[in-house]
């Protein structure tokens, strides 16, 4: 890469969008995980986490235009 | 070029981190005003959920004002003794009041006086020349709300002539008909004629974003509407983070941005996890965060990218 003038840079940005998705992926997916705890005191916030996290993990990854197509 | 130290999640200090975010957080100021027995610490306890004066102690800042803050409690809250209606000390008590709110905000920021919650008992069925003149001028000063307690124990003609009496001091939108009765709190459709989800949205949307957070972590989240706003705010922690993400991971070296990212998502979900009061205790929110969520992410990603590629 080091070959090509500007690839450094495309790949910095590349590389901060994508971390930026998973980043707000990561923080949405446990904003809606305590929520729910927070709206239905029957599972713990342990049960929800095993139960709910990663789908919505992936939900929101996938809402992401940005990450979507790039992780 | 400086060697980086791979995330060790077993020596990552996550009291040292959660102290850090308890110092971050910008608490406002929230005065509590109102004659004696015009439900002041109903108020506070049926909002906060919790009898914040009994958390907290309580400093006099002035004769008649207390100031409770703590460590534990992300707003500081001023609670003035009062008075009696018809009380000589009548006066004296606004003159206190003003002038401290007055002298508070020639303060910096922090110090300020952000909000005030004037209480006054509906069931007295009068709004006195006095509670008309201080209103009036705390309004000059800062944001002020008018809490109308025990509406249970008024007619809605009443109701609507304290109102009228209120119109030319404040606003009809920082009038706040409230009550702790359980026949209304209880009851779906009496309930629709108490303010207490407005009072909230209302205080939250007063302030500067800096200081939302604090108040929104403070809050007895006893509906689905507060709930909401609660969730919708924390896009905003979200937001600060995912700032920091993408500057820490604007290095073209391969791994170079794991090493950065995962000390800012784990400090995020602490940080979420606190805003959101989940009981747990430091260890445990370790736990949750190494054993649950980031093998989470992993399996996730794994997945996407195998369907992706």
């Amino acid at each position: 890469m080091k070959f090509f003038p500007g690839a450094n840079a495309a790949a910095s940005v590349i590389n901060a969008t994508v971390a930026s998705g998973i980043t707000w992926a990561i923080g949405l997916a446990i904003n809606e995980v305590a929520y729910r705890n927070a709206m239905d005191s029957s599972k713990t916030i342990e049960q929800l986490l095993d139960s709910d996290f990663g789908s919505l993990f992936e939900k929101f990854m996938e809402q992401n235009p940005v990450t979507k197509n790039k992780s | 070029m400086d060697k980086q130290i791979p995330f060790n999640f077993d020596t990552y200090d996550l009291k040292e981190e959660l102290d850090r975010l308890r110092g971050k957080v910008k608490k406002p100021n929230i005065f509590i005003a109102g004659a004696t027995g015009s439900g002041k610490s109903s108020v506070v306890n049926h909002v906060f959920g919790r009898d914040l004066t009994k958390v907290a102690a309580g400093e006099p800042v002035t004769r008649g004002i207390h100031q409770f803050m703590s460590d534990e409690i992300a707003i500081v809250l001023y609670d003035s003794e009062g008075y009696e209606i018809g009380s000589a000390r009548q006066q004296a008590y606004a003159d206190e009041v003003i002038g401290f709110v007055e002298r508070a905000q020639t303060k910096g920021a922090a110090e300020q006086i952000h909000l005030v919650w004037y209480v006054i008992n509906a069931s007295m069925k009068r709004v006195t020349p006095l509670d008309r003149a201080l209103i009036k001028q705390l309004n000059e000063a800062t944001s002020v709300a008018v809490l109308l307690t025990q509406i249970d124990q008024v007619d809605m003609d009443e109701l609507t002539a304290l109102r009228q009496e209120l119109m030319d001091v404040v606003s009809e939108e920082a009038v706040f008909q409230v009550s702790v009765a359980d026949e209304l709190l209880n009851d779906p459709e009496l309930r629709t004629h108490l303010d207490w989800e407005r009072l909230v949205t209302w205080s939250v949307e007063q302030l500067d974003h800096s200081l939302q957070e604090g108040l929104l972590m403070e809050i007895h989240a006893e509906s689905e509407a507060i709930l909401k706003l609660k969730r919708k705010k924390a896009n905003r922690i979200i937001s600060g983070y995912v700032a920091s993400a993408g500057t820490a991971a604007a290095v073209p070296l391969p791994f170079a941005d794991a090493i950065a990212l995962t000390p800012i998502q784990v400090t995020m979900s602490v940080h979420l996890f606190r805003y959101w009061g989940v009981k747990a205790n430091d260890d445990m929110l370790k736990t949750l965060i190494g054993s649950t969520i980031i093998p989470q992410i992993g399996r996730a990603l794994s997945k996407t990218i195998l369907l992706t590629s």
